[in-house]
């Protein structure tokens, strides 16, 4: 019995090993390129997809799960296009705090934001193809318990490690004007957001609670999401751009910290309830789907305030 | 009587013969993995349920805890709100302001139909669109200011001339009147431009109520 527990851990901490080297070793091979979008954007979707899969499926589990398990391809669908979606929001940010290039740099950067989502949008449709035939074969139809315990608090701190190398990377001019980070973490806006997230949490009561978490903060988040806008709009009223600013702020902000909190916390808790058999809360599936988009018309709105000419007051 | 009943060829076993041809256990494999999950389903959400109430103590120290999550909750929700009123990171105000700027410029100058510069021999000042093409292409805004005489001069770092360029504006509805040209280390001593280095420019621009289009493309 021991010497079985033995064994198991061994080759549970060898599997580990053989997904966290390479992927540390992929990490720092991305320094010697630049922090662009289309290769930076396509490293971050790959390398987070990698870390996230951790946080609901141990590595020593993915071969057998890749082979019987439909919650395993789905949850890697639903993950690619979160982290398409949240690797647009960074590059954007990143964008805008490198204007000390030129305009045209400038806009151009912004523009090729979007394409990290377009690569998640890529390998969510390639991921869900395995999790429908899987399905359809009533394959992974007995309940699976998740055994990783260390490996779920692995893959948050190595998703952590990758968003906070992603913003914290040189800049592709000569220094930042503003750092990506001043922008994505606005605190009111992280209040807001984690508070409306507990508040719901609150009044679903125990009966919901851990299974709410995805609605919660996508609730949340469209909510300060919405407020920054009505602030942007006073401020085009008021010709105060700085007002403006602070609602883009709010904005960018309450949707950076929602995905954060729905790949690391909320998401491997529905995985795991998942591989148990359930279902998913009845509004998690349209909270995965939706939110990112609404995340990438936000930053289509922001892209458009941000290059529109705004009459200030003198 | 027992014997007979429970006998090889007894009614009983005849029923029970009768019971396993009608309802032989031939589920197809598809259909039983169907059952077999909706069971498991089943099982799995009625041990949530049991596991729930078997937390007493935990349950009973939630309970007021939740209470105390929510008032905690709303606190949270009303500093947020609170906080965003009074706050704003100034560089980001300044930096989007910058490009707020920088492209109401260029669209202004791009708008006009013609230009003419004296004093300052330079392919910047060829025409409107070459104007504007340097100012969203290549010239960067570096910081604008304003003079006593209620003029405002925009500070452009051109660095692959490695110079400065100063345009010089009563608003940003209109082009600059006047344009100054600067190397970085004359820039960067701060001394003025030099009397050769300053053009001072007319404009042309269209009359109010041209197509919007026409004003951005510029003819």
């Amino acid at each position: 019995m021991t010497s079985k527990a033995i064994g198991s851990g061994a080759s549970a901490a060898l599997a580990r090993a053989s997904v966290v080297v390479p992927w540390a070793i992929v990490l720092a091979a991305s320094a010697f390129f630049p922090a662009s979008a289309p290769v930076g954007g396509l490293l971050f979707v790959v390398l987070g997809l990698a870390a996230v899969t951790l946080t609901a499926f141990g590595a020593h589990e993915w071969g057998r799960a890749a082979r019987t398990s439909p919650v395993l391809w789905e949850s890697t669908a639903r993950n690619a296009w979160t982290i398409g979606v949240l690797a647009a929001l960074l590059f954007f940010a990143r964008a805008l705090g490198d204007s000390s290039r030129g305009l045209a740099e400038v806009a151009r950067s912004l523009a090729l934001a979007f394409l990290p989502a377009l690569y998640g949008l890529a390998l969510a449709a390639l991921c869900l193809v395995p999790a429908l035939r899987l399905r359809d074969s009533g394959a992974g139809s007995h309940s699976d318990e998740s055994r990783g315990g260390a490996d779920r608090w692995l893959g948050a701190a190595l998703f952590l490690a990758l968003v906070a190398w992603t913003l914290m990377r040189s800049p592709l001019g000569d220094a930042w004007r503003f750092t990506p980070w001043a922008m994505l973490l606005h605190w009111p806006a992280v209040l807001v957001v984690a508070g409306g997230a507990l508040l719901v949490a609150a009044i679903a009561g125990p009966a919901l609670r851990g299974r709410i978490g995805v609605v919660a903060l996508a609730l949340s988040a469209a909510l300060a999401s919405l407020t920054g806008l009505v602030l942007v709009l006073f401020g085009f009223a008021d010709q105060s751009i700085a007002r403006v600013v602070s609602g883009l702020d709010f904005i960018l902000t309450s949707c950076f910290v929602a995905h954060v909190g729905m790949l690391i916390v909320a998401n491997p808790i529905e995985d795991r309830r998942m591989r148990g058999g359930a279902d998913p809360f009845p509004g998690s599936r349209t909270a995965w789907l939706l939110f990112p988009v609404a995340t990438l018309v936000f930053l289509v709105i922001t892209l458009v305030l941000a290059m529109t000419p705004m009459q200030q007051k003198l | 009587m027992t014997e007979t009943r429970n006998g090889p060829s007894g009614p009983q076993d005849e029923i029970d013969v009768l019971l396993r041809d009608t309802l032989r256990d031939d589920l197809p494999t598809e259909v039983e993995a169907r059952l077999e999950r909706r069971i498991q389903r089943f099982v799995a959400s009625r041990a949530e349920t049991r596991r729930r109430p078997g937390l007493t103590f935990l349950g009973f120290v939630w309970a007021p805890s939740q209470r105390v999550v929510a008032v905690a909750a709303s606190l949270l929700l009303v500093s947020g709100f609170g906080l965003q009123a009074s706050s704003g990171p100034d560089r980001l105000v300044e930096s989007l302001s910058d490009v707020s700027t920088a492209v109401t410029l260029a669209r202004v100058v791009r708008g006009a139909t013609s230009m003419s510069c004296v004093g300052l021999e330079d392919d910047a000042l060829a025409s409107p669109a070459a104007l504007a093409d340097r100012i969203y292409r290549r010239w960067v805004l570096l910081r604008s200011r304003s003079r006593p005489d209620g003029t405002v001069v925009y500070e452009f770092l051109a660095r692959n001339e490695s110079a400065v360029y100063e345009l010089v504006s009563r608003d940003l509805s209109r082009p600059p009147r006047e344009i100054r040209k600067r190397s970085l280390a004359d820039a960067a001593r701060g001394e003025d431009a030099r009397p050769g280095d300053v053009a001072m420019c007319s404009w042309e621009v269209p009359p109010a109520g041209t197509p919007g289009i026409v004003f951005m493309l510029g003819r």
